[in-house]
């Protein structure tokens, strides 16, 4: 059987490359191992967070599936930081783990022009340095003109619990064992990362009534710009978590096994994340801390069974037990699923190109954990890309690629593919320099226009973001044209709405932009806005008090273009760039790269690199203008 | 880019010994038949005769080769040390020439040893301004940045300015963690110390320019009072007059003079020198102009003569900058008949001498104002654009401070981001992936 594009794993990187593809008109194969856990949620119970909501709303806004699903699955909405700055607000949901895997499963099986199949991948078919399809266990072999391999913790997966060791992929699950050979035979550079997941509780033996219980958010917001809203809010029915802690006593266990610990005996050699620390790793570097606080988090609607939020581990079943019942509320609990540790291979991400094709291997993409990334929402959104980029890739159009002032997944991507990663690499908002630009509120007017013109927004919801922009920019114009002058009947209006007097002459961005001018502020300073809803206001608010900081980096966005835009004179002498290594200069050397901004993209030229081929760019070009000069003279 | 250059890299015809240094590709086989020899040993001080193109002996020298890149320019060097003086130096400079040599640019080792990475921007300009540098004091100043400690000093600073941002990245990207509940009011507590700490290197920057550039000096009091003695006492200290040069206002000369390890300037004697001292028309508009301009103020009073208005305009001036500026007051002519009222004078406890005889006493004041500004140990900022850098930084972190009270935290991460940047614009570029490092170094974070 031939495909146009093949996607080899069904997470949720696989679910949105394969989605993507086939809702782009391309007949599409999703292989799985199990086809049971498509769009399983092997870790937390949760979508979103800081950053990571960010990520979820820019894939909703070009057309990803992860928000609607989350949103029909999803048992509790929080915005976190919503005291701060809205640009660092970021939403989350607990999700009942089940049904968003049934939902998943069936948008998959119901989509056109994309096949299910439950086989394991073995082998790369190769032509010319170009995968041109998969050979399973199954001894099947399946033609494709592009290949996706979001492979997860699958390749070459061992499970740590304690002294135990076990090839696995997932906890009770066939690891890949085959297809890094594949990867390897191809010539990408492959490592091994760990990451690792907590023990779960059976809900009925814990006390909550001695936790403290953390509700949703009284009106709950959606990730997707295509949910109603407001009905939203009304009908969501949410479940609450609870937080408790961890104490003395709990630290000594684990202090007296940390020589039981495959994370500190050396069983483990993958890199770990730091931000995503296992307890034991926790107590061993914050000796001081006295307790680590622990986030019980309900699996499923019906709360059979919690998820222990900060309690990642792989030391030994008895230790487990042991640490569980030293926690207030959990002094009986009963462990149904024992937490453990996995290491996985992963291919370092230098390896590919913005448009997340291998460099190396010719209609080879990878997305989510391959590329040493954690999360869903990483995962999920480079598999979107990955699906977009295959698909305009045999459409012979040119790829979807973000930039770092345009999306969180531009940062993303491009810290990947420029950076490479050692650890496990997350998504967080202090990632992104232009972090004021990029709010999850505004995902849908940055990036829907892409999201249409690929087939994945459709034509109603793009003149929704139309509409949006238009009115958002229209009360911003209205702001900006409106003056006030120090007047008595004027500062008496400010009085009365609790605000500063003014004693100059002064535009209306410069009163609504101060802290204390709040949102019920807005129409009565300016009633013609009051046309616009609630929501509209909003965003026109944010908008203007962001707009002295949102000008800067606009400048610094355009003087690093107008660098990174330079050109490389043809025939340029690399080898004469004193302080680049051999390895440098042979990779300038073979890319010939046009420009700065293509010499950036080649793995290992770092951005000091750049800096000092741009100096010697400038002296080259000084050099041939004196020398113009002189044979003119 | 990788041809070879020379120059004779110590100053022109002083000292007793000279270097000549050659650096590139082809550093080794010039030397080799320089000194018609087959093989240099690595750091190792040969003995060579050195020979020109006509094959006649120049001089015997200690050359020795260092091995790129650990040479200073990070390309291969070589260093002949000869006898000193300006004929030999020429001789064998000449030689390299013929051997294939290009002369080097003025600073192109520098530029060189900057684009291999070998020093940082910092070290680059203060090697930039020694080779100009005209004092002890300066050359002192910038050795110790050559030594890289102002590049150590923006390290300090750029880290303890990752470690305030981190600490509000920390509660954005970590709102659900259990952080410590002071963490605003530490960041504050140490952006207020990085804050005073940069306000007085810029200060004490501005205030010692005189060690770098010279120490301007200038000479007021009324006509005929024995400013011109005294500068002639100056002029003929150790008879090292340096130069005249143009003056940096009006159409004055300033002349330069060493005293000790440090340059003078004397600002406007230009009117002292020309008119001299009987028909002199100093105003009071250029004393002021004069004081404005100096580091160092030498006002000179007739002891012999009643204090008159004209006096007490200069006092009165004096008066004004009494913060600002160092003083040296003097009431001259000890010699005559005393009828100056010298009460009004004692806020600059005037030294009452004759300047034609005592005028060395003087100097050795002056001396002691401008050793004093040596034994500071303040970094000092060599450049405009290192002056500039860290007052952006400032700037920043000022701006950053009132929304850090506000919980506006991106907009003070905006600021400090900016504030990183200025600061690390001095050395190297900033890189995000640090800040989270910091990150995780501090805190117990993740679930």
């Amino acid at each position: 059987m031939n495909y146009d594009v093949i996607v080899v794993g069904g997470g949720h990187a696989g679910i949105e490359a394969s989605l993507a593809s086939a809702r782009m008109g391309h007949k599409t194969l999703l292989v799985s191992m199990l086809a049971e856990n498509v769009g399983a949620t092997s870790c937390n119970p949760a979508v979103g967070g800081l950053a990571k909501g960010h990520l979820v709303r820019e894939l909703d806004a070009l057309g990803g599936e992860m928000g609607l699903i989350t949103d029909e699955a999803g048992i509790q909405f929080r915005i976190l930081n919503n005291t701060k700055g809205p640009a660092v607000r970021g939403t989350r949901a607990q999700i009942d783990m089940d049904q968003y895997r049934v939902i998943a499963r069936n948008i998959v099986l119901n989509t056109p022009n994309l096949e299910l199949i439950q086989e394991t991948v073995d082998d790369l078919l190769m032509e010319d340095g170009a995968v041109v399809g998969v050979r399973t266990d199954l001894l099947n072999e399946y033609g494709a003109k592009k290949v996706i391999l979001t492979t997860g913790t699958f390749l070459r997966g061992v499970v740590h619990i304690g002294e135990v060791k076990k090839e696995a992929g997932r906890f009770g699950e066939f690891a890949a064992n085959q297809l890094s050979i594949s990867l390897m035979d191809a010539g990408l550079t492959i490592g091994r990362l760990k990451t690792g997941t907590c023990p779960r509780i059976d809900s009925s033996t814990i006390d909550f009534s001695v936790m403290e219980e953390q509700p949703g958010d009284e009106l709950p917001t959606p990730f997707s710009f295509r949910t109603d809203r407001e009905k939203f809010k009304q009908d969501k029915k949410q479940l609450p978590c609870y937080i408790t802690y961890t104490n003395v006593s709990t630290h000594e266990i684990i202090e007296k096994n940390f020589y039981r610990a495959p994370l500190f005996t050396g069983q483990i050699e993958g890199v770990g994340p730091r931000y995503c620390p296992s307890i034991e790793d926790k107590i061993n570097r914050f000796r001081d801390k006295e307790r680590h606080h622990l986030f019980i988090e309900p699996q499923t609607m019906e709360n059979t069974e919690c998820y222990i939020n900060g309690m990642s581990t792989s030391l030994p079943p008895d230790v487990q037990q042991e640490i569980v019942h030293s926690i207030v509320g959990m002094e009986n609990a009963r462990i149904v699923r024992y937490g453990y540790a996995i290491e996985y291979d992963y291919v370092d991400p230098t390896e590919l190109t913005h448009s997340l094709e291998t460099k190396k291997v010719k209609n080879l993409y990878l997305a989510g954990q391959i590329n040493g990334t954690t999360g869903y929402e990483e995962a999920a959104a480079q598999g979107l890309m990955a699906g977009i980029n295959a698909a305009l890739s045999l459409e012979e159009k040119a790829p979807l690629i973000l930039g770092r002032d345009e999306a969180y997944i531009g940062v993303l991507i491009d810290d990947l593919v420029t950076k490479g990663t050692k650890e496990p690499y997350r998504m967080f908002t202090s990632r992104a320099e232009y972090r004021l630009l990029l709010r999850e509120e505004s995902a849908d007017m940055r990036l829907s226009k892409y999201g249409y013109a690929c087939g994945l927004i459709d034509e109603d919801t793009f003149e929704n973001v139309e509409k949006k922009i238009a009115q958002i920019r229209e009360g911003v114009e209205i702001i900006n044209a409106t003056d006030y002058t120090p007047n008595k009947e004027f500062i008496a209006f400010l009085e009365s709405i609790g605000e500063e007097r003014i004693s100059d002459k002064i535009n209306a961005q410069q009163i609504i932009s101060r802290k204390s001018f709040t949102l019920d502020k807005l129409t009565m300073l300016l009633p013609e806005l009051a046309k616009f809803d609630d929501y509209i206001q909003e965003q026109i608010l944010v908008e203007t008090k962001y707009a002295r900081y949102v000008e800067k980096q606009q400048e610094d966005i355009e003087k690093m273009k107008k660098n990174i835009h330079v050109k490389i004179p043809t025939g340029f002498d690399f080898a004469a760039v004193r302080g680049f290594s051999k390895e440098v200069i042979s990779k300038l050397e073979t890319f010939q790269p046009p420009t700065l901004q293509a010499a950036s993209q080649i793995s290992g030229i770092t951005p000091a690199a750049i800096e000092i081929l741009h100096i010697y760019i400038k002296m080259a070009e000084k050099k041939q203008q004196a020398g113009d000069l002189s044979s003119t003279n | 880019m990788n041809d070879t250059i020379t120059a004779v890299a110590t100053a022109y015809g002083v000292g007793s010994i000279a270097i000549i240094r050659l650096s590139g590709d082809n550093a080794l086989s010039i030397a080799k038949t320089v000194a018609k020899r087959e093989a240099f040993n690595v750091r190792y001080a040969h003995l060579t005769p050195l020979y020109n193109a006509k094959d006649e002996l120049i001089d015997e020298a200690i050359s020795i080769y260092f091995q790129g890149p650990h040479s200073f320019t990070g390309e291969d060097v070589v260093e002949f040390q000869c006898h000193g003086g300006v004929v030999v130096a020429q001789a064998i400079l000449k030689a390299t020439l013929e051997a294939g040599a290009r002369l080097a640019e003025p600073g192109e080792f520098s530029k060189r040893a900057f684009m291999n990475g070998r020093i940082d921007l910092t070290e680059a300009e203060a090697i930039a301004q020694l080779i100009e540098a005209k004092s002890e004091d300066a050359a002192k100043i910038l050795a110790k940045q050559m030594k890289g400690s102002l590049r150590e000093y923006v390290e300090e600073v750029r880290d303890q300015l990752l470690y305030a941002l981190a600490y509000s990245e920390v509660t954005i990207d970590y709102a659900e963690e259990d952080l410590p509940q002071d963490l605003i009011e530490q960041i504050q507590a140490r952006l207020s110390e990085i804050s005073i700490n940069l306000q007085r290197t810029l200060q004490a920057s501005e205030s010692r320019q005189g060690l770098m550039q010279g120490f301007k000096v200038s000479l007021i009091g009324k006509p005929n009072v024995g400013k011109s003695s005294l500068l002639n006492a100056l002029l003929h200290y150790n008879r090292a007059i340096v130069s005249e040069i143009a003056g940096t206002t009006r159409d004055t000369i300033e002349e330069e003079v060493k005293i000790g390890s440090h340059m003078i300037r004397i600002v406007d004697t230009a009117g002292i020198r020309e008119a001299g001292d009987e028909i002199e028309r100093i105003g009071i508009e250029r004393s002021i102009e004069a004081v404005e301009e100096s580091d160092i103020v030498i006002a000179i009073f007739d002891g012999s003569r009643v204090l008159d208005d004209e006096d007490r305009k200069i006092i009165e001036l004096m008066n004004a900058h009494k913060e600002d500026r160092e003083f040296i007051c003097v009431i001259n002519k000890q010699d005559l008949e005393q009828r100056f009222d010298r009460a009004v004078l004692e806020p600059f406890s005037p030294r009452a001498l004759s300047v034609k005889e005592n005028g060395s006493e003087l100097i050795s004041d002056l001396k002691a104002i401008m050793d004093r500004q040596n034994v500071s140990d303040e970094m000092m900022l060599i450049s405009t654009r290192q002056i500039e850098a860290v007052r952006n930084t400032l700037v920043e972190i000022n701006e950053a401070i009132e929304p850090l009270g506000d919980q506006d935290l991106e907009i003070f991460s905006f600021h400090m981001n900016q504030a990183i940047h200025a600061m690390a614009s001095i050395t190297r570029p900033f890189d995000n992936d640090e800040m989270l490092d910091k990150m995780f170094g501090s805190f117990c974070l993740g679930k």
